[in-house]
């Protein structure tokens, strides 16, 4: 199925998206380009000039109209005036609006509890909160978009060596019943893994924020 | 005429237009516009540094959390691959302690990030009930989670796996490919060794040490359709050339190879050139305009010595054929030592399937 508007209204403006929508967006020919038409539209209203509504407008218009005698050639002018100053005014506004406004603004979105617990809260956390932790954090990264194409060095390392570790963290912890871990040695792993998810979201979150 | 108020309504909305659009006159557009570049620069360079302390902060929580578990592996599991033989495959997931799964299976704990997994859709509380056609499900003899853990034992980096798992009572068939545990992304703690002393520790993140250098850089791999436009398919198209020009890197250029080693990503072309130390050789081979162009770079000092008292970092375990892995790192006063390697060192080891040069 395809992207909805409001998906890709999210994808235009950098938030937190759907991994699975954001993937097929990127790979659909159709979804893509409507993403591309949302750009250009709005890179077109934020490049118009910034207009004063006029408010001499109507003096203007009646100081210079010549009068008219016939009721219907002054109902049909009047109407391509007004539909004329009512699209400068709503593109005015629109111009304005996207310049100003955030980008949530007038749609619905769905609050985000922040992933921070208190960092004593980690340190003292036992196995089954910090897996909980873990959990909720990943699910704040599946609702990131895809990673972007075109990366920052840095970032892209700092990204890929977080997720190595986690990995071999997750190894390390499917084999700790069999490899005699004890219980403390597990809850230190899962802590490391609650702190890498968290610089994780974090780095991707701000990767995924600035590539739109 | 009989369109004439029509026409001049139109004319009207079109005085207005040009009025309002040239209010200012030329000298305040140009004004203007310098403003706006100033404040986008401002801006651009504001984002770069709040970028540069999200890196630096993400790594020194990263590498602080590493260090404070860091005694808890033991040193045979952590060398898995050079102590224990074969390298090992990977799922990308977490199974957790839980052995008893109502209605049968492995329960996911969590799904590793970037991992074969999540690629194939999984997600954590996923319950795992069939791996390569055999069936996950407690015996007296053997857990589920065992079954599945000895059915891992046997596969090896590359080979695809059949899985079925159960979310929210239904039964989803997914096919993925097991991935080598990877473990030069970090430090290790070196096992010690009968006749040495105990060695030093090389920093989490060596690899990154060309950062200071390189690190700015924005590139994006190059696809078969760049590649018609570039006259490459392979390598790193530059978006954006790093901010120090020692690497004589432009804005448009497709980084080819690094001494022959091609880029795959991002952090790979990092990586190759963090096996360099500062002063170095090496040679970059870049298209520039489609015109193929090699470059001698001398590998500049990015400061990362200085972080660690002039100690220099050799390029990580190597393995040799003749059974010999070079220690590193090599700290002042202790320049390469050399270990003999017991019985499962002695074979090389290969490089991994899905690791590039």
């Amino acid at each position: 199925m395809h992207a909805s508007i409001d998906h890709l209204l999210s994808l235009r403006d950098g938030e937190p998206a759907d991994a699975a929508t954001a993937a097929h967006v990127a790979e659909c020919a159709r979804c893509s380009a409507e993403l591309r038409k949302l750009r250009e539209t709005r890179a077109q209203l934020q490049s118009l000039p910034q207009l004063d509504a006029p408010s001499s407008f109507q003096e203007i218009q009646r100081a210079t109209a010549r009068p008219v005698t016939a009721r219907r050639r002054v109902v049909s002018a009047r109407l391509v005036a007004a539909l004329a100053f009512v699209s400068l005014t709503t593109i005015f506004f629109i111009a304005l609006r996207d310049q100003t406004e955030p980008p949530f603004a007038g749609r619905k979105v769905e609050p985000v509890e922040h992933p921070n617990p208190p960092t004593d809260v980690i340190e003292t956390a036992r196995v089954p909160e910090l897996v909980a932790r873990s959990q909720q954090l990943e699910g704040l990264l599946q609702k990131l978009p895809v990673r972007p194409r075109i990366e920052r060095v840095s970032t892209a390392a700092m990204i890929d060596t977080i997720e190595q570790r986690i990995q071999w963290l997750d190894f390390q912890l499917s084999d700790a019943p069999d490899s005699g871990l004890n219980e403390e040695q597990t809850r230190r792993l899962w802590r490391e893994r609650v702190e890498l998810m968290d610089s994780l979201v974090k780095v991707r979150y701000a990767e995924g924020g600035v590539s739109f | 005429m009989s369109n004439r108020p029509e026409v001049f309504a139109v004319l009207t909305l079109a005085a207005l237009l040009a009025f309002a659009t040239s209010a200012g006159a030329a000298e305040q557009d140009t004004k203007s516009a310098d403003t706006d570049a100033k404040t986008q620069a401002a801006l651009e360079r504001r984002l770069a540094d709040a970028r540069k302390r999200l890196d630096d902060a993400a790594r020194e929580v990263a590498n602080l959390s590493i260090s404070l578990s860091d005694d808890v592996v033991p040193y045979t599991r952590t060398f898995g691959r050079v102590m224990g033989g074969p390298p090992r495959a990977v799922l990308g997931i977490n199974l957790g302690p839980n052995d008893d799964v109502k209605g049968g299976g492995v329960e996911v704990v969590s799904v590793s990030p970037g991992g074969a997994a999540e690629r194939a859709g999984l997600k954590a509380g996923d319950v795992l009930t069939e791996i390569n056609g055999k069936t996950l499900k407690s015996t007296d003899d053997e857990s589920a989670r065992e079954q599945l853990l000895g059915e891992m034992r046997k596969v090896k980096p590359g080979d695809t796996i059949a899985l079925s798992y159960r979310r929210d009572n239904k039964v989803v068939k997914a096919s993925l490919v097991a991935q080598a545990l990877k473990d030069h992304f970090f430090s290790m703690p070196v096992p010690p060794a009968a006749g040495i002393g105990p060695m030093p520790r090389m920093p989490n993140f060596v690899f990154m040490r060309g950062e200071g250098v390189f690190g700015s850089a924005e590139l994006v791999p190059m696809t078969p359709k760049l590649g018609q436009y570039f006259g490459t398919e392979t390598g790193l198209l530059v978006v954006r050339a790093p901010d120090d020009s020692r690497l004589k890197l432009e804005d448009g250029d497709v980084i080819v190879d690094i001494d022959g080693r091609v880029p795959a990503s991002p952090s790979h072309a990092l990586r190759i050139l963090s096996s360099y130390q500062a002063g170095e050789k090496l040679k970059l081979n870049i298209l520039r305009t489609k015109k193929r162009m090699s470059f001698e770079v001398t590998v500049p000092e990015d400061g990362w010595e200085k972080r660690f008292d002039g100690a220099r970092f050799e390029r990580g375990l190597r393995y040799a054929p003749e059974g010999v892995i070079e220690a590193i790192p090599a700290m002042p006063g202790v320049p390469g030592i050399r270990v003999d390697g017991p019985g499962p060192m002695t074979m090389p080891v290969p490089p991994l399937p899905d690791e590039p040069v």
